[in-house]
C-alpha cells in the first residue's frame, strides 16, 4: 500500500496540476472566446511564483497569490486587443502571444535564468494541498456557472446577437473570462513551480497546449466534471497503455482527431446529455399524464 | 553589407512568400486554418531528401516529385481531418484542433523515420556557384529560389484569374452554398485549393532543405509563425499580399537577426503579428474572402 | 407616457436603400402593426431600433433619450425587446435557462458578489427562475420547463422567444412574424396574450403577413414598400387603400 501511493503521489499531483490548467483552457472557450493562451498564462505563473520564493523570501502561499494576481491581470490587459478580433483571428492572437511569452523567457535571464531555467525550486505543495486546490477550483466554477456570470457566459457562447439583444455587454464578460483564464493559469503554474524542482522556457509552448486542449475537448467543454475527467484520462492513458507512452504524440494526435469528429462534445457532456435526456422524457411521459399534477391522471 | 542582407532577406522572402500562399489560399476560400500546413512542408523536404539520396534522380526531378506528393498529402490531410467536419455546425475551434492533431501525427510519424536527426542532402546535390555583381555576392542557388519562385507564383495567378478552375475557387470564397446553387463541385474546390496549398508547401521545403542543408521533423513548426505574419500582415487569401508581406518579412527578419539579436528575432516577430492584429487585422490586400470578412 | 420615434430614418447598405426616409411612431400601450411585401424593409426597421443596424442618417428616439446611435446593449436597456424572424434560441440549454436570461438587465448583484457565491446571488437567481415559470404558466406550457430548446416543436419555439423577450420587462416589444407557422388556435392563443401585453402597458410593433391576426391585433398599421412609407393609419382604411393593395397584388 505504502509503496503504491509513494509511486504514483507523482502521477497524482501532476494531474491535479494539469486541472488547473484545463480549467484555465476551459474558461475562456465556455464565453466563446477562442483564447489559447493558457500556456503563457501558467509560464507567467510558475516564474513568479518560483521568483517570489527563490529571490524574493516568500512563502508559498503570497508566491501562489501574486503569481494568480499576475496572471489574472495580463489576461486582464490580453482581452482588450483581443475583442476586436473574431473566432481564428482570436486564436492566432493568442498562440502568438503564448509564443512571445516563451520567446521573453529565454530572453530575460536575470529575471528567468533564460535557456537555463530557473532552478532548486523547493517542494512546497504535497498532494493534500493539490486535491484541495482542485476541489476549490472545481466548486467555485459549479457555483460561478449557476450565476449571472455563467448565464451571460453562456448565452454569448451560444448566441451572441441574442445575447446583445438582452443587454449583455459581451465585451466586458470577454475581459472577466480572460481575467479568470489568467488567474486559474497562474496559480496552477505556481502551484507547478513549487511541485517540480526546476523550470524552462520551453515547456510553455505547444506541448502543453496541446495537453491542455485535449484535456477539455475529450472530457467536455461544457460541464465543470469535462476538463477534470479528460485531464485524467489523458495522463493516465500512458500509465495505463503502454504503447501510447512510447507513441505519445502520435496518439495524441489521433485521439484529438477522433474526439473532435466522433465524439465533439467530449465524455462527460456526451454521457450527461444521454442521461439528461432520459429523465426528461420520463418526466415528461409522467406529467403529460398528469397535466394538474394532482397525482390523478386525466381520463 | 546592408544591402548583402537586403538581397538575402528577399530571397528568404520568396521562400516564406511561397509557403504562406498555401495556407492564405486555403484560410480565405474556406477560412480553415491549417495548423499542419508546417507538416507538409516538411514531408516535402523528406520526399525531396530520399528522392535525391536513394534514387540519384537530379533535384528538379525531386522538387517536383516532392511538389506532387505534397499536394497529395495536403489533399488527404482534408479527407481526414477537415472534411468530416464539414457538414456539422460546428464553431472555429474544430477546425483547429482537428489540424494539431493531424500536425502532431504527422510530425511524429517522421520524427520515428529521421529517428529524431537532421538529415543533410548528398554532397552536390546542388552546384556552389557564387557570382560577384553590383559590390554583392549572389550564388546561383539564390538566382534559382527566386526564378523558381516566381514561376510559380505566376502559374498561380494565372490559374486563379484565367482559367475557369480558378473562377470557381474565386467563387466558392465568396459563397460557398451560392456557388454550389450555380453549379460548381465543392468538393472539386477543396481538391483543388488543398492541392496547390500542398504543392506550394512542399516545393517550400524542398528548397529550404537544399539551400540550408538540413532536413529535420521539427523544420515545418519552425515556419509556421512566419507564415502567420505573412498570412495576417497580407490580408486573408489575398495572393499578392501573401507575396509582398512574404519579401517583406523576410527582410525584417534576415535584417533584425543580424543587425539586432537573433535570439529576439522571434519575440520581434510574434510582437509583430501582435501588433498588426491590433492596428489591422485585414492585412495590407483586399483577398479573395473581402467582403464576408467584414466583421 | 413617451413614444418611440422614427423621424426620417434611411438606412443604405451599399448601394441599395433599404429604409429611406421613414417616421413611425410606436405609442405605449398599442399594438402598431408594420406590414408590406417582402424585402419592404420591416426587418431593417427592427434591427435599426434596437441598434443591430446604425442608421445612415435621420433619428431614433425614446421618451427624450437619442437611440440613433446606441448599441445594442443599450437599447435593451433602454426597455426594448424583440423577438427574430429565424427564431433565435440557446438550442442546447433548456426552457427554463432560456427564459431566465431574459431576466439579465435586471441583475442587481455585482460582480464579487457572483465571484463568491454570496447568498443575494441565490435570491435573485430564484426570483429569476420564479418569475420565468410565471411565464411559463401564462403560455400554459409549464411541462417544457427541463426540456433543451432545441427538443421543442415551432409553435413553441416562437413562444419561448416571447416568453424570454417579455422575461425583460420590456417598454417595447418588437414581434418580428410571431405567428408565422402557426394554427389558427395557435395564433388566437398568442393574440390573446400579445392584447393583455398591450394592455399592461406595453408599446407593441407587430410585423406580420397573416393579415387576419395584423386586422384583429392592431390599433394603427404603417404599409411599407421597397423602404418608403406608403400608408398609414387605422386598419379599416389600410385595407381599402389602393396604394397598399396595388403593393401586394402589383400592377
Amino acid at each position: 500500500m505504502r509503496s503504491f501511493v509513494l509511486t504514483y503521489e507523482p502521477l497524482f499531483e501532476i494531474i491535479c496540476i494539469y486541472c488547473g490548467l484545463a480549467f484555465s483552457q476551459y474558461l475562456p472557450l465556455r464565453a466563446g472566446v477562442y483564447s489559447l493562451a493558457t500556456p503563457g498564462f501558467v509560464s507567467i505563473g510558475a516564474y513568479a511564483g518560483a521568483y517570489a520564493v527563490l529571490r524574493l523570501g516568500l512563502g508559498a502561499p503570497a508566491g501562489a497569490a501574486l503569481a494568480t494576481l499576475l496572471a489574472g491581470l495580463v489576461g486582464l490587459i490580453l482581452a482588450l486587443p483581443l475583442a476586436r478580433l473574431r473566432g481564428h483571428f482570436q486564436t492566432i492572437a493568442t498562440i502568438a502571444f503564448m509564443e512571445i511569452m516563451v520567446s521573453l523567457e529565454f530572453y530575460a535571464e536575470p529575471l528567468t535564468g533564460g535557456a537555463l531555467g530557473m532552478n532548486g525550486i523547493p517542494k512546497l505543495v504535497g498532494a493534500w494541498q493539490l486535491l484541495l486546490f482542485v476541489v476549490v477550483l472545481t466548486g467555485f466554477l459549479a457555483v460561478l456557472k449557476r450565476t449571472g456570470i455563467g448565464r451571460a457566459f453562456d448565452a454569448i457562447r451560444q448566441d451572441p446577437t441574442v445575447a446583445r439583444s438582452l443587454g449583455i455587454a459581451i465585451g466586458r464578460y470577454h475581459c472577466l473570462a480572460l481575467a479568470l483564464s489568467g488567474a486559474v493559469g497562474g496559480l496552477s503554474g505556481s502551484l507547478l513551480a513549487y511541485d517540480t524542482y526546476s523550470l524552462m522556457p520551453d515547456q510553455f509552448g505547444f506541448g502543453m497546449l496541446v495537453t491542455a486542449l485535449a484535456a477539455v475537448i475529450l472530457g467536455g467543454r461544457s460541464s465543470v466534471a469535462g476538463p477534470i475527467v479528460g485531464t485524467i484520462v489523458l495522463l493516465l492513458l500512458p500509465e495505463v497503455f503502454r504503447p501510447f507512452a512510447e507513441h505519445r504524440l502520435l496518439l495524441q494526435g489521433a485521439l484529438l482527431i477522433l474526439i473532435i469528429i466522433y465524439l465533439p462534445q467530449g465524455i462527460v457532456d456526451t454521457l450527461g446529455r444521454r442521461i439528461g435526456m432520459r429523465f426528461a422524457a420520463r418526466r415528461r411521459a409522467l406529467s403529460l399524464s398528469d397535466p394538474r399534477g394532482h397525482g390523478v391522471p386525466a381520463p | 553589407m546592408f544591402a548583402q542582407q537586403l538581397l538575402n532577406g528577399v530571397v528568404v522572402g520568396a521562400v516564406y512568400a511561397l509557403f504562406s500562399l498555401g495556407l492564405t489560399l486555403v484560410f480565405g476560400v474556406h477560412q480553415i486554418l491549417n495548423l499542419a500546413h508546417g507538416a507538409v512542408l516538411m514531408w516535402g523536404a523528406m520526399i525531396g531528401l530520399f528522392i535525391v539520396t536513394f534514387t540519384g534522380l537530379p533535384l528538379p526531378a525531386a522538387l517536383a516529385l516532392g511538389m506532387v506528393l505534397g499536394g497529395f498529402l495536403s489533399v488527404v490531410l482534408d479527407l481526414v481531418a477537415f472534411q468530416p467536419l464539414r457538414s456539422r455546425q460546428g464553431d472555429h475551434l474544430t477546425t483547429i484542433v482537428s489540424s494539431i492533431g493531424a500536425n502532431l501525427i504527422l510530425i511524429s510519424i517522421a520524427q520515428r523515420i529521421t529517428g529524431a536527426q537532421t538529415l543533410s542532402f548528398p554532397f552536390g546535390t546542388f552546384p556552389v556557384r557564387i557570382y560577384s555583381e553590383f559590390g554583392l555576392r549572389i550564388s546561383l542557388q539564390q538566382i534559382t529560389i527566386v526564378a523558381a519562385v516566381a514561376v510559380m507564383i505566376v502559374a498561380l495567378f494565372l490559374y486563379l484569374f484565367r482559367t475557369r478552375m480558378g473562377v470557381e475557387v474565386r467563387a466558392v470564397a465568396l459563397n460557398e452554398r451560392m456557388a454550389m446553387l450555380l453549379g460548381v463541385n465543392p468538393r472539386f474546390v477543396y481538391f483543388q485549393t488543398f492541392f496547390i496549398a500542398g504543392a506550394l508547401a512542399g516545393a517550400a521545403g524542398v528548397i529550404l532543405g537544399v539551400a540550408f542543408n538540413a532536413v529535420s521533423y521539427q523544420m515545418g513548426d519552425a515556419v509556421m509563425l512566419q507564415a502567420f505574419v505573412v498570412v495576417v500582415l497580407g490580408g486573408m487569401g489575398s495572393v499578392p499580399g501573401a507575396v509582398c508581406a512574404g519579401l517583406f518579412l523576410g527582410v525584417v527578419q534576415t535584417l533584425t537577426s543580424v543587425f539586432i539579436s537573433s535570439q529576439l528575432s522571434d519575440a520581434i516577430l510574434f510582437g509583430l503579428l501582435f501588433l498588426l492584429l491590433l492596428v489591422r487585422p485585414t492585412g495590407l490586400f483586399a483577398g479573395l474572402h473581402a467582403e464576408a470578412r467584414r466583421v | 407616457m413617451a413614444s418611440l420615434l422614427l423621424e426620417h430614418v434611411t438606412k443604405r447598405f451599399g448601394g441599395v436603400e433599404a429604409v429611406a426616409g421613414l417616421s413611425l411612431e410606436f405609442a405605449r400601450g398599442r399594438v402598431t402593426g408594420l406590414i408590406g411585401p417582402n424585402g419592404a424593409g420591416k426587418t431593417t426597421v427592427v434591427n435599426l431600433i434596437t441598434g443591430m443596424t446604425r442608421a445612415t442618417s435621420g433619428r431614433i428616439v425614446l421618451g427624450g433619450e437619442d437611440l440613433t446611435h446606441a448599441t445594442p446593449e443599450k437599447c435593451a436597456r433602454a426597455g426594448i425587446a424583440r423577438t427574430f424572424q429565424n427564431i433565435r434560441l440557446l438550442r442546447e440549454a433548456s426552457v427554463l435557462d432560456n427564459i431566465v436570461i431574459g431576466c439579465h438587465r435586471h441583475e442587481r448583484t455585482s460582480l464579487l458578489a457572483n465571484l463568491l457565491g454570496l447568498p443575494a446571488v441565490w435570491h435573485e437567481r430564484a426570483a429569476f427562475r420564479a418569475r420565468a415559470r410565471a411565464l411559463l404558466q401564462r403560455f400554459g406550457m409549464t411541462e417544457y420547463v427541463d426540456l433543451p430548446a432545441g427538443a421543442l416543436s415551432y409553435g413553441h419555439q416562437r413562444r419561448v422567444e416571447m416568453m424570454r423577450a417579455l422575461a425583460t420587462a420590456p417598454d417595447y416589444l418588437l414581434l418580428d412574424e410571431p405567428v408565422a407557422g402557426m394554427t389558427e388556435g395557435e395564433a388566437e392563443e398568442i393574440g390573446a396574450i400579445v392584447t393583455e401585453i398591450a394592455r399592461d402597458g406595453v408599446g407593441v410593433l407587430l410585423i406580420e403577413h397573416n393579415m387576419r391576426f395584423v386586422m384583429e391585433m392592431c390599433d394603427h398599421v404603417y404599409v411599407v414598400n421597397s423602404g418608403r412609407l406608403i400608408a398609414a393609419g387605422p386598419v379599416a382604411a389600410i385595407c381599402a387603400d389602393p396604394a397598399v393593395i396595388d403593393a401586394y397584388l402589383g400592377s
